[in-house]
């Protein structure tokens, strides 16, 4: 994922109109990456609502902080990634409480009229994937992917679906290159060793 | 504790380039090292297993499809950071308005409009398309509808809604106005009927009565003499009797003092 100077220099220009107040500007980076952001969102939570709850919210963040962004610092797309999966470690610190204090009959979301958990497993509603012809396949991947720690799986994600190089993924997570390195390979390994289990035991 | 070295690997040496072998990244391995990477996966019970797992699990991962976030999601988003800055808000609504019908019924059409649009452009295509527009003009012209008189206006939504109404009312209107007049006309027509009926007879019963009375006078008059008779003045001789009588009365009892 190079970014060229070029890319660099337009939204750079792009995030000056807007911090001018100019609509139009931040309306181009809501559009330019909300595809982006909303598949990262989709692959860690597993859940389109939560996704576009979660992208909502990140670039409500992005919004605010606009004025933090230092462009020497980093690649505009690496600050918005760092922040996306800030927001995924606390969504996740949230749910995470949230399955260990609820039953399976509460709605995870407190509300009366939302979906259960028993309702959500049972609910075989056409995922996003399913239009794809192995789409079985697809949700396997996926339930595997959330059976991965958040660590793991945030490092796989950005790996080999939004395919951004080791740098980059360490400068988003903070963490050194050696260590994103270790994470991909102990991410691929047990997504593998998952899926070849459950492979096994479906053939 | 020492590390197990085989094909002059080490196992940690094996994790940290698994990486590198499967991404090809930062650099594409040189050839021995790539030999004794492999060697190593061969022959290491531990690190065999974990290279062809990995490489499934990125196999895996990479066949994931990329998901399209929902069609609204945009246009949420701009709606929520608008409320945070109202400065901004004006220009994001109405650019968002103006924007979102267009583009959507854009967006909407263009997969049937292209194909037609390009299929239409087509050169031998171009006569086909003016007969046909040739013998809708003469349609039209036949049936007298001129172009000029299709305004605008009269294509609106509104306008059409409005003139819809309109006429349905006017028909309405005529149809009840039709029915309630030839209600009106046989109301007339029977009463007219009816009339005519009551007229008819109220002038034979009145001649009968006449006829009746006039034939009960006949048989009580046995003078024959003309009805002028009754109204003969006898007052003044009969009122004379009376107040002679009285006279007499007054003069008996005059007497009668006097006496």
């Amino acid at each position: 994922m190079a970014i060229t100077a070029e890319e660099s220099q337009q939204t750079a220009s792009l995030i000056k109109r807007c911090l001018g107040g100019d609509a139009a500007a931040w309306e181009e980076i809501v559009r330019s990456h909300n595809r982006r952001i909303y598949n990262i969102c989709y692959r860690f939570t597993g859940s389109q609502d939560d996704a576009e709850d979660l992208t909502q919210e990140v670039f409500i963040r992005i919004y605010r902080t606009l004025k933090s962004y230092d462009l020497e610092r980093g690649a505009f797309t690496t600050w918005v990634t760092t922040m996306t999966r800030n927001l995924l470690v606390d969504h996740f610190r949230k749910s995470k409480q949230d399955r260990v204090t609820d039953s399976m009959d509460a709605s995870p979301s407190g509300e009366e009229d939302a979906p259960t958990l028993g309702d959500q497993i049972k609910d075989d509603k056409p995922t996003p994937d399913a239009t794809v012809a192995t789409k079985e396949t697809q949700v396997l991947v996926q339930q595997a992917l959330q059976k991965l720690s958040p660590e793991l799986r945030e490092a796989v994600i950005l790996r080999d679906i939004q395919d951004m190089d080791y740098r980059d993924i360490a400068a988003a997570l903070k963490v050194p290159e050696g260590t994103v390195k270790s994470r991909i390979n102990r991410g691929r390994t047990e997504l593998g060793r998952i899926l070849s289990r459950n492979y096994r035991q479906v053939n | 504790m020492t590390e197990p070295t085989k094909n002059g690997m080490k196992c940690a040496d094996f994790d940290s380039r698994l990486a590198d072998a499967l991404d090809g990244l930062d650099g594409v391995m040189s050839g021995a090292e790539l030999e004794a990477f492999r060697a190593h996966a061969e022959s290491c019970s531990d690190c065999g297993p974990l290279f062809t797992q990995a490489e499934s699990g990125k196999d895996w991962l990479r066949s994931l499809a990329v998901v399209e976030p929902p069609a609204n999601l945009v246009h949420n988003i701009l709606a929520r950071t608008s409320m945070i800055d109202p400065a901004m808000a004006p220009a994001l609504a109405t650019r968002q308005a103006s924007d979102s019908w267009l583009a959507r019924a854009r967006d909407f059409a263009s997969p049937v409009l292209t194909p037609v649009l390009g299929f239409m452009a087509q050169p031998r295509l171009a006569m086909t398309a003016a007969m046909a527009f040739f013998s809708v003009a003469l349609v039209m012209n036949l049936a007298g509808v001129h172009v000029s008189d299709l305004k605008n206006v009269d294509l609106r939504p509104s306008a059409i809604t409005t003139n819809a109404s309109l006429r349905y009312n006017q028909t309405t209107a005529r149809v009840v106005k039709y029915y309630e007049n030839i209600r009106f006309v046989y109301e007339l027509e029977s009463r007219m009927k009816e009339l005519k009926k009551d007229s008819g007879k109220p002038s034979d019963q009145d001649q009968n009565q006449n006829n009746d009375r006039k034939q009960q006078h006949d048989r009580d008059n046995t003078t024959r003499n003309p009805e002028t008779n009754h109204n003969e003045n006898y007052s003044f001789e009969k009122g004379q009797d009376v107040i002679a009588v009285l006279k007499l009365e007054r003069s008996a009892s005059l007497d009668g003092r006097q006496i």
